[in-house]
């Protein structure tokens, strides 16, 4: 008679589906994830469908961008948080993170990001500027905001966002309140 | 159960109301009595009888959330009033115990506890009846906290009764609780939401303790016990510095804002933080309005030490000039969209300090108290004040001959005199600009409207807006103005700040075209 083999090993989850990225338990019971999706309706008005629009990487680059122009960064931050922990393949979003963090000169964030994101892009190109990102803030938060490779890192710059009408009007604008101040003097 | 209905036979009728004051009021002879430890055991007891026989009458008014009848006002101030005795009765109690050998059962620390509880609860009612937070209140937390430090307690754990909740903690987390509660009492908070940030800051209390070194590196709170006049208010680092009064401490407000953070995590993971307390059966729409309330307070408090520290190392960015400003001077106010666009860019205006308010009945001249560069406080008489609320627009004239600072009213708050009231304006631009512009009507006809230009901080003009009356506003519609000899189409995008009767939008501009 021959054994019975041993029951296979339960098989893996890919790191992308199994990865709780910022501490929320995935998956979440129905019931939480209820909770979790009104709340994030109701935080992010824009967002009638968390779900599917949490997992397209654009559309939340664009409005994380709005609300850094509204000057809201930290609901920027977390509707960017919340779309990666959705779906942590979107590297363009955990750019932007460490974007954020550098900004913030926030050391202890910086070097969690570059834990979680080396767990989800093992060799990833990007991991040796990071490493030199996170060298230059641990020494100079300024110095760190103000490189290239960050600068890159930013919403409007992986966008691509096109601005010369936008900067040509600000430009008219100041000139008008300048002369302004001069009339009233 | 704050959602759950009220049965209109829960709710005190005149003569129980009648009934539990006069009961308040023979307790106030018979605990001067007892011995001090004694005393404030006794109204301990008494704060917990008051809070069972008026649980109902208190969720009615908070689900209510406005009050709507007459009868609820009288009730809400009611409330406030016999909360006011309590208070009145522990801080007597409370120094009697400090005064004397500690007897009885209470603890003078206990003592000092109570008066913290206390004086929470005459916050949140004095809010919720319309009114301020008086300088009763700040006195008598400031003293207790004082007693406290002298007798080394401050930091002792000891239980105490918050609601229907038991709490371990100290004295000093407790008056931490309460100040906080007096500083963001003067915005806009509804009160379920006010009681959900109550909820929060009763979590938090043990995280957060007062220093006596001012930090450079984080933005923080001071207080000094020996002004009733304040509560806490944002620290600006000087330079050089100066050294620290034996009343003053500081609160960091990074544990403050980790807490947050844990706060909106919770949320992320499905749960209603912090999963106890009268917020557990509200809507979500009011934990999220807290959060951005919360939010706004502290980007408002970093903005303001970053901006006061950059004028203090003279670095200063100002996209106008500075000027010395004196404080306690008279200057030109004008109130609302309409009015501040009808007179307040009028050259023949520039050069006076008479502003307007006429119409909405603002007799008294308006005081300069304090300025920074994110905001200003004004002094207004209580009665014009009360013609003002959280979230006008309002435009001040500092000197003749100067533009106008536009901002909205952020907060209101008491000021010791007998009938002054400070009115906190949030500064949205220094330098704005009035425009007629044209813009394309339901209709699709173009339309002239004004507009009240606000060059926004970022060079790249994404950060620009424009100010629009609240009827002229149509979201995504198409506006054209001239700059500097040159025509601008741009869109009026999403709403970044409003109130009553103007918008705060978003400019996208799209085409600038040949005049």
């Amino acid at each position: 008679m021959t054994p019975t083999p041993p029951p296979p090993p339960p098989a893996r989850a890919s790191l992308a589906t199994k990865l709780s990225v910022f501490g929320t338990p995935w998956p979440l019971p129905p019931e939480l994830l209820r909770v979790r999706l009104k709340y994030i309706t109701v935080r992010f008005l824009q967002m009638p469908e968390p779900r599917v629009l949490l997992r397209n990487a654009k559309d939340i680059l664009r409005w994380a961008q709005q609300m850094e122009d509204d000057n809201m960064p930290r609901s920027a931050k977390e509707l960017t948080r919340l779309a990666v922990e959705e779906d942590p393949s979107q590297r363009v979003l955990w750019l932007y993170l460490f974007s954020h963090a550098v900004r913030d000169g926030d050391n202890n964030e910086f070097g969690e990001l570059v834990r979680l994101f080396s767990q989800q892009f093992v060799d990833d190109v990007v991991l040796e500027d990071i490493a030199h990102v996170g060298g230059v803030l641990a020494r100079d938060a300024r110095q760190a905001a103000e490189m290239p490779t960050l600068q890159s890192w930013r919403a409007a710059a992986l966008l691509a966002r096109e601005g010369q009408t936008q900067r040509a009007f600000h430009d008219a604008l100041q000139r008008e309140i300048g002369a302004q101040s001069g009339n009233l003097q | 159960m704050i959602n759950a209905p009220v049965n209109s036979s829960q709710l005190l009728n005149e003569t129980e109301q009648r009934e539990l004051s006069q009961k308040h009021q023979a307790l106030e002879v018979s605990v001067a009595n007892f011995k001090a430890g004694d005393a404030i055991d006794s109204v301990s007891q008494a704060l917990r009888y008051f809070e069972d026989r008026s649980r109902a009458d208190r969720q009615h008014l908070i689900a209510a959330n406005t009050l709507k009848t007459k009868g609820d006002l009288i009730a809400s101030e009611w409330i406030c009033g016999r909360y006011r005795h309590l208070l009145s009765m522990a801080f007597t109690a409370m120094l009697r115990s400090f005064d004397g050998v500690a007897e009885g059962r209470a603890s003078p620390a206990q003592g000092c506890a109570l008066v913290m509880v206390i004086s929470a609860h005459v916050v949140k009612w004095r809010k919720y009846s319309g009114g301020r937070t008086d300088t009763v209140v700040r006195e008598c937390a400031h003293l207790a906290l004082q007693k406290a430090q002298l007798q080394r307690v401050e930091g002792g754990v000891l239980t105490t009764r918050i609601d229907d909740r038991v709490h371990e903690t100290t004295v000093e987390a407790l008056y931490l609780r309460t100040m906080l509660l007096e500083r963001f009492s003067g915005g806009s908070l509804s009160p379920k939401r006010f009681e959900i940030l109550d909820t929060w800051l009763t979590t938090w209390m043990d995280a957060m303790w007062l220093t006596r070194e001012p930090s450079t590196l984080e933005p923080m709170l001071a207080i000094n016990l020996a002004d009733i006049e304040r509560g806490l208010i944002p620290y600006v680092p000087l330079v050089p510095p100066m050294p620290v009064g034996e009343s003053e401490f500081f609160l960091s407000l990074r544990p403050v804002k980790r807490q947050l953070d844990r706060a909106i995590q919770a949320f992320h993971q499905g749960t209603i933080y912090p999963g106890w307390g009268v917020g557990v059966t509200m809507k979500i729409e009011e934990h999220v309005g807290v959060i951005e309330f919360l939010e706004r307070e502290l980007q408002l408090i970093d903005e303001f030490r970053n901006a006061a520290t950059d004028v203090a190392q003279g670095q200063a960015k100002l996209r106008g000039k500075r000027v010395p400003i004196g404080v306690n001077t008279i200057v030109a106010v004008y109130f609302g969209f309409n009015e501040i666009s009808a007179q307040a860019f009028d050259m023949t205006r520039a050069h006076s300090v008479a502003g307007g308010g006429a119409e909405i009945g603002i007799r008294n001249a308006v005081r300069l108290l304090d300025i920074s560069e994110g905001g200003l406080g004004l002094e207004m008489v209580d009665e014009d004040a009360r013609r003002l609320h959280v979230n006008d627009l309002v435009a001040v004239r500092l000197e003749k001959g100067r533009a106008v600072v536009l901002g909205f009213v952020a907060r209101k708050s008491t000021l010791q005199r007998p009938t002054g009231t400070l009115i906190g304006i949030k500064v949205l631009t220094k330098t704005p600009l009035k425009l007629i512009m044209d813009r394309v009507n339901d209709a699709n006809q173009w339309q002239p409207c004004e507009g009240l230009l606000v060059a926004g901080l970022a060079a790249d003009g994404f950060a620009d807006s424009v100010i629009m009356s609240e009827k002229d506003y149509v979201a995504n519609s198409l506006v054209a103005a001239t700059l500097s000899g040159r025509v601008y189409e741009f869109y009026a995008r999403r709403v970044r700040e409003q109130g009553n009767g103007w918008r705060m939008v978003a400019i996208d501009a799209v085409n600038r075209l040949a005049e």
